[in-house]
């Protein structure tokens, strides 16, 4: 069963008209565009929140909606959703909150994601607490583990990180990263923010005034990210997977697409996944093979996007599993950087560090005071 | 300490029950309607509020000679009653339990309506997209989100009940021992010129009403602890 969405839908409202037509393959799509784009009236049409006048949809092979003769209600679509307000069930705790849509009688493998979900998001220790108890980050990682228990063959996420503080969001970031990695379904994900559509689009769909205005792979995500302002915190995530131990000297060794990097010691056993992050800003760029350096990591690849601003220019280097790397406009004239170049990256291993998608120590801070919420 | 003589018994007996009754023959409609009012925009809606609402204004007694009219075993409902099933419900306890439960309803309904308003409606949105039926979604969460203002509106139910007399002497009389509750048994005992007795009973219904209300308080306390 091949795990797609196909959508073509219309929906008047007023005056506002919604017209796309769309598909999503297993992976990440993000929907990018200003508000009142229609991106929030989008995912209700699709979850059956809401009726377009004409309608077509159909997910993993079954038709959920074709207007006049087929709609399926939401409960029986699959469609997992985590609005940008979360909306826990505020007399649940936790646990009863990501068991909402948890199968009665769940498979052997069913468990298994359970636990394996609960842990990966940290939320073991949070199992009694209610929502009113949680941190935006806690909560954020609640309402993701609650859609993802009831199985879904499509997740939307409206704006999940928006209301996170940046340190907080960075590590969310991290854990969708390796979720969608580790999951074969296709995620809706609504967005305004740049750095998120650098860090996690496969595709991106440009939306405007409720309609498509271009989609494309992780090219148009550069663009579409590069061209609004706010890439300077942009970071570069890379879904890795630890290849050699050996914390003793040099640093671990890991397996990033079809690079290895080195990192400063990381006490993880070889096989485990990891995500690492790097600012633009800590990435080195030579025309031609540099010797000998400090610089533990050299990568070589192709400049696959480019673009400018008075201040500073935003390279995309590779094809699939690519890096951003900032220079200075002056540093770009010189070099005479251009699309389609072979460039060589240099990375120290330091300045890649690890995100850790869940902070260490957690549960007992968290920023809950008091006791366990049990009463 | 001596046993209390049945006229002071039997009267605090007869009205806790039939309070109690009434609450809970209320409350399934105050919910229906209640979630009907919250949730839905539909034509007829100011109509059928204002009708629902009617027994808040309307003189009791008016309500109560309504009944009469509706359950007298020649009346159109009482008629059925008892070609069907050989039933007179006119001048029984049951029939005061139906009085009251008409006359508390709609501040029943106003506590749960409000109750329900009070919860957002996104929801129950939500527990459908994670799998709930309609029906689910009301049961799991519209329905214990809006447990505060269920027990206020039984309450409210329950000390409106218990201080009924216009409706429930219209439909059930006031026959000692039967349909004889605290308030109609304070009537009679001034009527009848037993002053202290009638004093001693407005006591002991000050004091139903002061626990009643008392634990109801105390339950909504809880409650909203634990929420």
């Amino acid at each position: 069963m091949s795990r797609t969405l196909r959508a073509r839908f219309r929906l008047s409202r007023g005056t506002f008209r919604l017209d796309v037509s769309l598909d999503a393959a297993p992976g990440l799509t993000v929907l990018f565009g200003p508000s009142g784009a229609g991106k929030s009236t989008l995912l209700d049409c699709l979850a059956g929140l809401l009726r377009p006048e004409t309608a077509e949809i159909v997910l993993s092979d079954r038709l959920l909606q074709r207007q006049g003769s087929v709609f399926v209600p939401p409960e029986r679509r699959r469609i997992g959703y985590v609005p940008q307000d979360l909306l826990l069930f505020p007399h649940l705790t936790v646990e009863q909150n990501i068991e909402f849509g948890y199968p009665t009688s769940p498979s052997r493998e069913q468990q298994h994601r359970r636990e394996v979900l609960q842990r990966k998001l940290g939320l073991v220790p949070l199992l009694g607490r209610r929502p009113r108890e949680l941190s935006g980050g806690e909560a954020q990682r609640c309402a993701l583990a609650r859609a993802l228990l009831s199985f879904p063959d499509l997740l939307l996420l409206d704006e999940p990180l928006s209301s996170l503080d940046r340190e907080t969001k960075e590590r969310a970031l991290a854990e969708l990263l390796s979720l969608k990695h580790e999951m074969d379904l296709p995620i809706l994900y609504v967005t305004h923010s740049a750095s998120e559509v650098l860090a996690l689009a496969d595709r991106v769909i440009l939306l405007r005034e409720g309609r498509i205005l271009r989609e494309g792979g992780p090219e148009l995500a550069f663009d579409v990210a590069a061209g609004s302002t706010d890439t300077r915190d942009a970071l570069n995530f890379l879904s890795c997977v630890v290849e050699e131990g050996g914390a003793a000297q040099g640093g671990t060794r890991v397996r990033w697409g079809d690079q290895t990097l080195k990192v400063g010691g990381i006490g993880l056993p070889p096989g485990s996944p990891l995500v690492l992050a790097v600012s633009p800003h800590d990435i080195l760029v030579s025309l031609c093979s540099p010797g000998l350096t400090s610089a533990r990591n050299l990568i070589r690849g192709r400049v696959t996007g480019i673009t400018e601003s008075d201040t500073h220019v935003l390279l995309r280097v590779g094809e699939r599993e690519a890096l951003f790397v900032s220079v200075t406009p002056e540093a770009k004239h010189e070099l005479d950087l251009r699309g389609g170049m072979d460039v060589y990256l240099l990375i120290k291993s330091t300045a890649l560090r690890r995100v850790s998608e869940v902070p260490p120590g957690f549960g007992g801070q968290g920023g809950f005071p008091a006791g366990r919420g049990t009463g | 300490m001596t046993a209390l003589p049945p006229e002071y018994v039997q009267p605090v007996l007869l009205s806790l029950k039939v309070s109690l009754v009434a609450v809970f023959l209320a409350l399934p409609f105050a919910l229906l309607f209640g979630h009907l009012l919250s949730r839905h925009s539909f034509p007829g809606r100011l109509v059928l509020e204002t009708f629902l609402y009617l027994p808040l204004a309307l003189p009791p007694v008016a309500t109560g000679y309504a009944l009469l009219a509706l359950f007298a075993r020649r009346g159109p409902i009482g008629r059925i009653l008892w070609r069907e099933f050989h039933l007179s419900v006119v001048f029984t306890w049951q029939a005061a339990a139906a009085a009251s439960a008409v006359v508390a309803f709609p501040l029943m309904l106003r506590a749960i309506q409000s109750g329900m308003e009070g919860v957002d409606s996104r929801l129950p949105v939500m527990a459908r997209t994670l799998g709930a039926t309609r029906w689910g979604a009301f049961l799991r969460v519209t329905l214990p989100l809006s447990l505060p203002g269920i027990l206020a509106a039984l309450l409210l139910g329950f000390a409106r009940s218990l201080g009924e007399f216009g409706a429930t002497m219209m439909v059930a009389g006031n026959i000692p021992g039967v349909t004889r509750t605290l308030p109609l048994a304070i009537f009679s005992a001034v009527q009848v010129g037993k002053d202290p007795l009638a004093a001693r009973l407005c006591l002991l219904a000050l004091l139903l009403c002061f626990a009643s209300l008392a634990a109801g308080r105390w339950l909504e306390r809880r409650l909203g602890r634990r929420s």
